[in-house]
């Protein structure tokens, strides 16, 4: 902030953070409780390491690595979208919006589908402290995810109506909210499916 | 000692601004505030963390509180090694409570002015405010319940009162979330060219109503991070609630000074 404004005639646009101001209060909070629940998470598999490794060789580690695959896909659209958006070509923009909605959208269907499986195989929340520890984490993402795809199609629907050209900081804010989600994966798959 | 000093800053400011302060009189119109009023309640919710902070933490020993796992037999035994400091802490925190809904009625003032007299999320903060004052009022009646007669009750009773006055106080998360939404989108729709409110005060509100939504997890596991006792259902929750008080309330001093500025300069054109 102050570093934009102690140069003021650098140009027009002046260098600034994406996003709304201030709402990196918000994602540094967010990341904040998700770095608890993982600080957490380790501290108790110190404590029993045998039940964490046995929870996570239970897991579905394709399904995991799928929804990596659409996640970071449906990111990359998200970046995408707002290069287009920026450069006023609106019908690209829509286009890759679409794909990032899409790829949300399947990345919840994907992950309901993992709690069937791993339910159906006899793990639910109180099977286990890596199982407690595996439907909140993920679960408390998924909802992060479903928040995420709904603002997404918002924009969507919004830029369908009124064209892509107005409420760019706007769109830039609710894509460094997708990023953060996006991000917050990339910890918890190598977390509790992966790393032994 | 502690909970004196509160209401003597009252005292303090009361009696200096009366002679110092002729022009307001003839000056005073029917729309003039009165800030010191305004100043008074905004200083109250100091009062409503010093008691319930005494209360809650120190005399219930509730920081962190008896863990959700424990048997009827454990809970029971803290409740009768504690039964003088419960009934204490617990009347404090009851006490206390009221005040947390004058300071919202400030936080509500100032709201006001940013979105106007038809407004809906002034009076919104101001239902939230109310909310969150009587979520942390009941809880300490259940637990002074449990704690009174805490000899001869048995253990499942005054356990069952134990987990009732927890359920009580998280289950109902959502009274503050309406608050804290409501501040923050006050914040943010300010088109004052500096806002009353920096922005990210605004975001920090939202992100504190954020933090609440995992208490629906309470129920699900009686240990780990979850319980009411956990990192983020008591740490990360309890810890949030005052750091935003601790955040709004200097800036409601800030924002009070500049509504009194500019009502002055407008007296006088």
């Amino acid at each position: 902030m102050s570093v934009a404004t102690a140069r003021p005639a650098a140009g027009e646009r002046r260098r600034r953070m994406p996003g709304a101001e201030g709402i990196w209060v918000l994602i540094a909070g967010d990341l904040a409780i998700f770095s608890l629940l993982f600080l957490s998470f380790l501290l108790d598999r110190n404590d029993d390491p045998a039940t964490f490794e046995q929870g996570r060789q239970a897991l579905h580690l394709d399904q995991g690595g799928i929804n990596t695959l659409l996640l970071l896909t449906g990111s990359w659209c998200v970046v995408r979208a707002l290069r287009a958006a920026r450069a006023g070509d609106a019908v690209r923009a829509q286009r890759w919006l679409a794909g990032g909605v899409a790829g949300g959208a399947a990345f919840a269907v994907s992950k309901v589908v993992e709690y069937l499986r791993e339910v159906d195989a006899g793990h639910t929340s109180t099977t286990s402290d890596f199982f407690m520890y595996y439907f909140s984490i993920t679960g408390l993402h998924l909802v992060h995810v479903v928040v995420g795809t709904a603002i997404l199609a918002g924009f969507l629907l919004a830029w369908r109506r009124r064209g892509v050209g107005s409420g760019l900081v706007a769109f830039e804010s609710g894509a460094l909210y997708w990023h953060v989600v996006d991000l917050l994966w990339i910890v918890i798959f190598p977390l509790l499916y992966v790393v032994r | 000692m502690a909970i004196d000093t509160p209401p003597r800053v009252v005292l303090d400011d009361a009696p200096d601004p009366v002679p110092a302060a002729p022009a307001p009189r003839s000056a005073r119109t029917a729309a003039s505030t009165d800030y010191r009023i305004l100043r008074v309640a905004n200083w109250s919710v100091v009062v409503y963390c010093t008691l319930g902070l005494l209360g809650f933490a120190v005399f219930g020993g509730f920081w962190p509180p008896p863990a959700e796992h424990l048997t009827a037999p454990q809970i029971s035994d803290y409740f009768r090694d504690h039964q003088t400091d419960l009934r204490v802490g617990m009347v404090m925190m009851a006490a206390g409570a009221p005040f947390y809904m004058v300071w919202s009625a400030v936080i509500s003032a100032i709201i006001k002015r940013i979105e106007g007299p038809l407004g809906v999320l002034s009076r919104v903060q101001l239902l939230g405010g109310l909310l969150t004052g009587i979520v942390t009022m009941v809880p300490p009646t259940i637990w002074i319940t449990a704690a009174f007669r805490a000899d001869v009750r048995p253990d499942e009773t005054i356990q069952m009162l134990y987990d009732f006055g927890w359920f009580f106080f998280d289950l109902t998360f959502a009274c503050s979330v309406i608050q804290n939404v409501a501040l923050g989108t006050a914040i943010l729709v300010d088109r004052r060219e500096v806002p009353l409110f920096p922005r990210w005060v605004g975001w920090l509100a939202f992100f504190v109503a954020v933090e609440y939504v995992p208490l629906v997890l309470v129920p699900m596991f009686t240990d780990g991070p979850f319980a009411w006792h956990g990192l983020i259902s008591f740490w990360g929750v309890f810890v949030m609630f005052f750091v935003l008080i601790a955040v709004v309330m200097p800036m409601a001093f800030r924002a009070l000074r500049r509504l009194e500025t500019e009502d002055a300069a407008e007296a006088a054109a």
